[in-house]
């Protein structure tokens, strides 16, 4: 297990490695450079002060080098400096940062365990109107782009029903947990609903699957009652296929969370990283995807370790595979 | 000599209404899987059921387990109705259902062991821990396997060796009737006549009466001593096997038995193999549903359903030929 481990984490890091790079140097390839943005009007005034500025900042550098310079205070902890504000990017993500996880996980929580209920309904009573009703609501879940949704809830909420929920806005958790989780309550049902429309799924079919087998059949003529073999034997079985959706799914959640964080006002990671992107913040840009790769990665590989717990056959293929490429 | 009828099946049958086509136009239609099937089993012997996939086999072993409830008909083990719920819990523990394909019986996430002492849980047959384990340990034993297994997962154990570990699951309640639905199915050649003898063996040990469901007449022939042939959900034949699968008195018997392979070609028997497909149960033919297929259909065979009728000592068979006059045969049907 142990080596399945560090081989898992080697290629983490080597992914990683690459989305650096490819970062760097699509950031380059935008139009203009955060001088221009910072100067505005004066750099064309001056160019001049533009180009002291870019020897300063160090953009008037070759990329590779500038990319080595990167790397090199990438391994000591340091992203760089916001150009713009002079504060160091690890600290605008550190203060970013808790907001976008907390709705991520939010979100990851209220998904799985509303798909996990409806999934598992839709397959014992399959072909009857409950399971249409899942499945066609499950449907429309997916196909709502989160972004009109979110504008909607907020056109509702903030126009036509004051009161209820409020339309956006964010208090720290540290601040005050009720108010916190109040206002997450909007943000969260727009960023769970496709998430939990695909969990809900995925699980439908897997317990459908696990439900047709004859060990099940078996549980039945024991006379085991139909809640006991559903939830102690069918669904452990059914849940493998479903751990790595949502274990994919918080990476994904965290990128994700740019649209629904600009709709709600919700200062996080995603919100930032809009920021720099519009104002060709390089340093800010790569730190912010960065931080979203990261959480990617890493949930892959939380994914891939936990699957293997789950389901041994899958870490003895992958150190098969080590071993025949040893030998 | 003979002893006391385990397990009896009358009348059964099971018809399936389908849902409304499409719009709703047209009438509701039924699906007869299972048609007024009638046989017992006596204590300690073996009755093969069998017929092509799809013609009402696992049907009849669903509704005796209890898995589907008759639409007509009863099940009486050692007498009593199964479908009274006094008796359910009896015949749970008494009646044990092998499936075909061991992977599928048994939760891959759990282990053999596991698997061998649930039912031992559920049915409160043992209380300590040690004691379940040594059961589980003499059921192994019982069954051929060393207890070195017990600690193993399903997929790390091949399939002649996880059907002997859905067996030993089975005998672990100590049931008197064995249900095996095509046991050795998903086996290789080798591995079930190993299995076939272990059938054998146990079932001398433990007095087991066993409903082994087939559609191997080969398997059928060497483990069985009564036979009954099921043509879309009807038994169309049953007797002694000795008499069923080497004297059929049936048509459909006798081209299934000449599709057989035989090894020495001077043997190959005189009567043809089947030709088409069965027919669908929903749309049956009518009259003798064998008709459509018979080499030997003559004009009745459309128009009149056939009866058993005896044709030897203990032997029954369903069809116009067998019955002396078609005068006979029109009145039989009328009274059916």
């Amino acid at each position: 297990m142990i080596r399945y481990i560090i081989g898992r984490l080697i290629g983490s890091a080597l992914v990683l490695l690459a989305v650096t790079a490819l970062v760097f140097v699509l950031v380059r390839l935008t139009p203009g450079d955060p001088v221009g943005s910072f100067l505005g009007f004066a750099a064309f005034h001056d160019p001049r002060q533009a180009a002291a500025l870019r020897h300063t900042l160090g953009f008037d550098r070759p990329v590779a080098i500038q990319y080595l310079f990167f790397l090199g205070r990438m391994f000591h902890g340091d992203l760089g400096q916001d150009p713009f504000t002079g504060e160091p990017v690890t600290k605008l993500l550190a203060e970013r940062a808790p907001a976008t996880l907390e709705l991520a996980i939010l979100t990851l929580i209220f998904s799985t365990v509303i798909a996990v209920f409806l999934g598992a309904t839709a397959a014992t009573h399959r072909g009857r109107s409950r399971d249409t009703l899942i499945r066609v609501g499950t449907i429309v879940g997916l196909s709502i782009p989160n972004f009109w949704l979110g504008l909607l809830l907020l056109l509702i909420f903030g126009l036509y029903v004051n009161g209820i929920l409020p339309p956006g806005g964010f208090v720290p958790l540290t601040e005050n947990p009720l108010d916190n989780l109040y206002h997450m309550i909007l943000p969260v049902i727009v960023l769970g609903l496709p998430n939990l429309a695909l969990i809900s799924r995925i699980l439908r079919s897997s317990m459908l699957d696990a439900l047709a087998r004859d060990y099940i059949v078996f549980a039945r003529v024991m006379g085991l009652p139909e809640r006991t073999v559903v939830s102690r034997i069918a669904l452990p079985n059914a849940i493998i296929p479903t751990t790595t959706v949502v274990g994919l799914l918080l990476g994904y959640l965290i990128g994700g969370a740019v649209v629904v964080e600009v709709v709600f006002t919700i200062p996080g990671v995603g919100q930032l990283m809009v920021d720099s992107f519009q104002k060709n913040d390089y340093p800010v840009a790569l730190g912010t995807t960065l931080f979203i790769a990261t959480a990617f990665v890493t949930m892959n590989f939380v994914v891939d370790v936990l699957y293997a717990y789950l389901n041994p056959k899958i870490r003895d293929l992958y150190l098969g595979q080590l071993r025949s490429r040893d030998a | 000599m003979t002893r006391p009828v385990r397990l009896r099946v009358e009348n059964l049958s099971k018809h399936f209404r389908l849902a409304k086509p499409l719009l709703l136009i047209g009438p509701t239609r039924t699906l007869y899987a299972v048609d007024d099937v009638t046989f017992e089993i006596t204590v300690g012997s073996t009755l093969a059921l069998v017929g092509e996939s799809g013609c009402g086999k696992s049907t009849v072993a669903r509704n005796i387990v209890g898995l589907q409830s008759p639409t007509r008909g009863r099940i009486l083990l050692d007498g009593r109705d199964v479908a009274d719920r006094a008796n359910r819990k009896a015949v749970r523990r008494s009646v044990q259902l092998i499936s075909q394909n061991p992977q599928s019986s048994l939760n891959r996430r759990r282990s053999i062991l596991h698997a061998i002492v649930q039912p031992l849980r559920v049915h409160h047959l043992v209380d300590s821990w040690s004691q379940q384990v040594a059961r589980a340990r003499s059921l192994l034993e019982q069954v051929g396997l060393s207890a070195k297994y017990l600690d193993r997962y399903p997929s790390e154990v091949s399939g002649g060796e996880l059907q002997r570990v859905t067996i030993a699951r089975a005998l672990a309640v100590e049931p008197t009737v064995l249900i095996l639905d095509e046991p050795t199915a998903s086996l290789d050649l080798s591995v079930k006549a190993k299995l076939l003898n272990l059938l054998r063996e146990l079932q001398l040990q433990l007095d087991l009466t066993i409903l082994w469901i087939t559609h191997e007449l080969d398997v059928a022939r060497h483990v069985s001593d009564q036979t009954a042939v099921m043509y879309l959900g009807k038994i169309i034949e049953v007797g002694p096997s000795s008499k069923v699968l080497r004297s059929p008195a049936h048509p459909y018997t006798q081209s299934l038995l000449a599709s057989l392979a035989v090894p020495d070609p001077s043997l190959r028997s005189a009567f043809r193999p089947l030709q088409g497909e069965v027919p669908s149960p929903i749309d049956r033919p009518t009259g003798c549903t064998f008709h459509t297929r018979c080499p030997q259909a003559f004009s009745i065979c459309p128009r009149v359903v056939p009866n058993l009728t005896l044709v030897g000592q203990q032997h029954l068979a369903s069809c116009h030929l067998l019955v002396p006059s078609p005068q006979s045969a029109a009145s039989s049907a009328s009274s059916g």
